[in-house]
């Protein structure tokens, strides 16, 4: 088995066990994630608080075991469904051209010419707190970028001589938009899907700390992040926890991005 | 007179992988050499490890180069450099890549000239068109004031090699100079070589694998294969009588220009009628006409040569009997249907009839699938085959027939060779037992040797298998070589067309005759 091969199966195992751990972690909390008791309030780590208590006194590493699942699976749901929307949408821009592809992407520069962040700020406050809708605000301009990285790519290769062969080989235009022009272009849509796991993360996060998110006490790492910067110099084990558990995650995804991408590309394979 | 270049026992090296062994070679001053060989036989890499260029990653592990006696690979760096500035000159097959595509030309000459020496505006303009004058080049204020995309690949060629040639070097070091140019642009490159040779005296290296360059300009030829000079001696020696076999092979596989009459071979019955074809791209002020009404008639187990340069529509024409463009105006025909008249749900009909061969072997097949799977789509789609053994059988037979073996089905399409990956896009096209094929520029990219053997190999299919081929080329030799008739193609426009023997033995037309002067025999 080759290098790079071996490199897909030891983050896609790895970033299993995350995915798995999530689900189960909150029944392996020392504490009651919600308790709050501010006679204990930032304490530094150690005892019974492994990673110390936040402001009000809760238990950072239980919190942080708690949030696991929110964070994890509300970022990758989004970047999941953003990715293969924003992708069709640009793949059947890119082949097709025309009158659709002129509207779609008229609409695409539209949405891109708000600031994501404050656009996303604008429906979740219309659309009222929780965390589905602070997805649904983060999405709404997040495959934009998918569906233009698509197009561009698509059009880059929809003239050159094998996909006129495919044509002329009776292949369906459904058919060559899967099987000829999607492995061809997916590769740096991966890779952007894998950096956006973590700006989702963060993006989240950011529309909880104003109280568009995830709604308090529920434990989320980004909106623990946002809570525990106020008194970081007081107590900075509180963003510890929930930001290596933020950076290990972005980067076990990251790595698995880039080793999709190498087995991808078919030339990699024989110069390995 | 001394020897400008002496190289000795050459071994040069790409990090471990050894790819030229054992070469040695000499230039006097005012001689030409020429390095011909297939791709992959380390003719650029001679010409890399002179140049000495940090960066290239070559590496020679044994033997000399002396350069005016002096020898190059003991040379301090800043000595060398020197060298390369004055001394030798380069142009490579990339006319592009010498100039810089978003300044002028009178630029990028003042900028050399300046960074060798001090020159006032109105000396540097005057030395520079003197340069333009020697070489032929009309026009020179007209060209200084030009950028590099206004001007045609071959100017840019031919002021890439004034570039090389305004400091008066002692030394030209030339890649392949004429491989991306037409054949009538070609032959005004090589005449331009030929003054600079006959004018000042200047030596050249040239790699090619255009045994007609070599044989007009060169003084001494040196044969290469897998690293190796097989054949050395002077170009005359060397072309005409070669010692080699495998020199002897080389030089058999050219096309040759000749007269004969076809025609008896064919029974007359047409299998594909073009009337009045035509296709205008753009609207409005982008309006423009790539192909003008042509007319035209496949017949039965005949060769038909469509011949012209860049630009000339060929290509064009194919695009619209494949229905992968929609035609402007004019029909297209088969015995039992009207190709043009179909509507997209009806293209596999078409397909099955006609297939096509693209020139870039390699890019006609998706880089992420193995060969058989591209064979095995075809097979499916059009013949509605399911079964997975049969057409694996089907696929392994097509393989033999095409002089591959079956397991070279199983690779992607990038470890298989040029002229292999052709032969395989060939297998594929007649999988489906079409009556017609259409190659379109199928053996452009490919070297002599395998040229030979596609070429070959489509005319045994054309018999066996009763195919009647459509074959469009900017080599008029090898049209004259296989094709029973022959269009002329410039601008869109059919200059001239009949049986090949009769274009190439009394050409009516102006254009047909320049493209026949262009053609550069051994």
């Amino acid at each position: 088995m080759d290098k790079v091969k071996k490199r897909l199966i030891v983050f896609g195992i790895l970033a299993a066990i995350l995915i798995l751990f999530s689900l189960v972690a909150e029944n392996f909390a020392p504490n009651d994630p919600y308790e709050t008791d501010v006679t204990i309030a930032r304490l530094a780590p150690g005892g019974d608080y492994p990673l110390g208590t936040d402001s009000l006194g809760r238990c950072v590493l239980s919190r942080v075991l708690a949030g696991a699942r929110t964070s994890i699976f509300s970022a990758l749901a989004l970047v999941a469904i953003t990715f293969v929307f924003g992708t069709v949408v640009g793949i059947v821009c890119g082949y097709f051209g025309g009158i659709v592809d002129s509207v779609v992407m008229r609409f695409v520069d539209i949405l891109l010419a708000f600031p994501s962040m404050i656009l996303a700020i604008a429906v979740a406050g219309i659309l009222g707190g929780g965390l589905f809708n602070a997805m649904l605000a983060l999405g709404l301009t997040a495959w934009t970028v998918y569906a233009r990285l698509a197009r561009s790519h698509v059009m880059a290769i929809k003239e050159e001589d094998f996909i006129k062969a495919a044509r002329i080989n009776g292949n369906s235009k459904v058919r060559i938009m899967a099987r000829h022009l999607l492995p061809n272009v997916i590769g740096p849509l991966v890779v952007n899907a894998t950096v956006q796991i973590g700006s989702t993360m963060m993006g989240i996060a950011g529309l909880s700390f104003l109280g568009l998110g995830v709604q308090v006490p529920a434990a989320e790492w980004g909106s623990m992040i946002s809570e525990a910067r106020n008194y970081f110099q007081l107590a900075p084990w509180c963003i510890w926890g929930p930001g290596v558990a933020i950076i290990a995650t972005i980067m076990i995804f990251n790595c698995l991005g880039d080793a999709v991408r190498d087995v991808l590309d078919p030339k990699r394979k024989t110069v390995e | 007179m001394g020897n400008l270049i002496e190289a000795k026992n050459l071994c040069i090296n790409y990090g471990e992988n050894c790819v030229v062994h054992d070469a040695s070679f000499t230039l006097a001053e005012g001689e030409v050499l020429a390095i011909v060989g297939e791709s992959g036989s380390g003719k650029s890499t001679i010409l890399k490890a002179i140049m000495q260029m940090p960066g290239f990653g070559v590496r020679v592990s044994n033997g000399t180069i002396d350069f005016d006696g002096k020898s190059l690979l003991d040379m301090p760096k800043q000595q060398m450099k020197q060298i390369r500035g004055k001394q030798m000159g380069a142009i490579f097959q990339n006319p592009g890549a010498a100039l810089n595509p978003i300044r002028k030309i009178n630029i990028q000459f003042l900028e050399t000239l300046n960074s060798h020496e001090r020159i006032s505006k109105k000396d540097a303009y005057k030395r520079i068109l003197d340069v333009f004058e020697s070489l032929n080049l009309k026009n020179g204020e007209r060209i200084l004031e030009s950028y590099p995309y206004q001007l045609s690949g071959g100017m840019n060629q031919r002021v890439a090699i004034a570039l090389s040639m305004i400091m008066r070097p002692k030394l030209l070091l030339a890649d392949e100079p004429t491989s991306a140019l037409d054949v009538t642009t070609q032959a005004q490159v090589v005449d331009e070589l030929l003054k600079l040779k006959n004018n000042f005296h200047t030596s050249m290296i040239i790699v090619t694998h255009n045994m007609g360059v070599a044989a007009k300009l060169a003084d001494k030829t040196a044969i290469m294969y897998q690293g190796q000079i097989v054949d050395y001696g002077p170009s005359q020696d060397v072309l005409r009588n070669p010692k080699d076999e495998y020199s002897k092979r080389l030089l058999e596989s050219i096309p040759k220009l000749i007269v004969q009459d076809r025609e008896e071979k064919t029974n007359g019955k047409v299998v594909l009628e073009v009337e009045g074809l035509s296709k205008t791209y753009g609207k409005g002020k982008n309006e423009f006409q790539a192909l003008k009404p042509v007319s035209f008639k496949l017949q039965e187990g005949e060769i038909l040569g469509i011949v012209g340069e860049s630009g000339s529509g060929k290509s064009t024409i194919a695009k619209q009997i494949m229905r992968l463009e929609n035609p402007t105006s004019g029909a297209v025909s088969t015995k039992d249907m009207v190709l043009t008249q179909l509507i997209p749900s009806e293209f596999p009909k078409l397909y099955k009839q006609v297939q096509m061969v693209f020139q870039n072997a390699i890019g006609s097949f998706d880089s992420h699938m193995k060969i058989r799977a591209s064979i095995t789509e075809a097979i499916r789609n059009i013949t509605g085959e399911k079964d997975k053994n049969k057409i694996n059988e089907k696929i392994n037979s097509l393989m033999e027939k095409v002089g591959l073996t079956p397991e070279m089905a199983d690779r992607y399409p990038h470890e298989l060779s040029g002229g292999q990956c052709q032969r395989a896009a060939v297998a594929r096209a007649i999988s489906l037992n079409p009556k017609i094929l259409i190659c379109d520029e199928a053996t452009s990219a490919l070297d002599v040797s395998a040229q030979a053997q596609v070429v070959k190999l489509l005319q045994q299919l054309g018999r066996e298998m009763n195919i009647s081929i459509i074959f469009i080329c900017h080599d008029l030799a090898l049209v004259s070589d296989m094709c029973h008739h022959v269009v002329v193609m410039k601008n869109g426009n059919c200059v001239e067309a009949g049986k090949t023997s009769e274009v190439v033995a009394n050409p009516q037309e102006g254009y047909t005759k320049n493209l026949l002067n262009s053609i550069l025999t051994i």
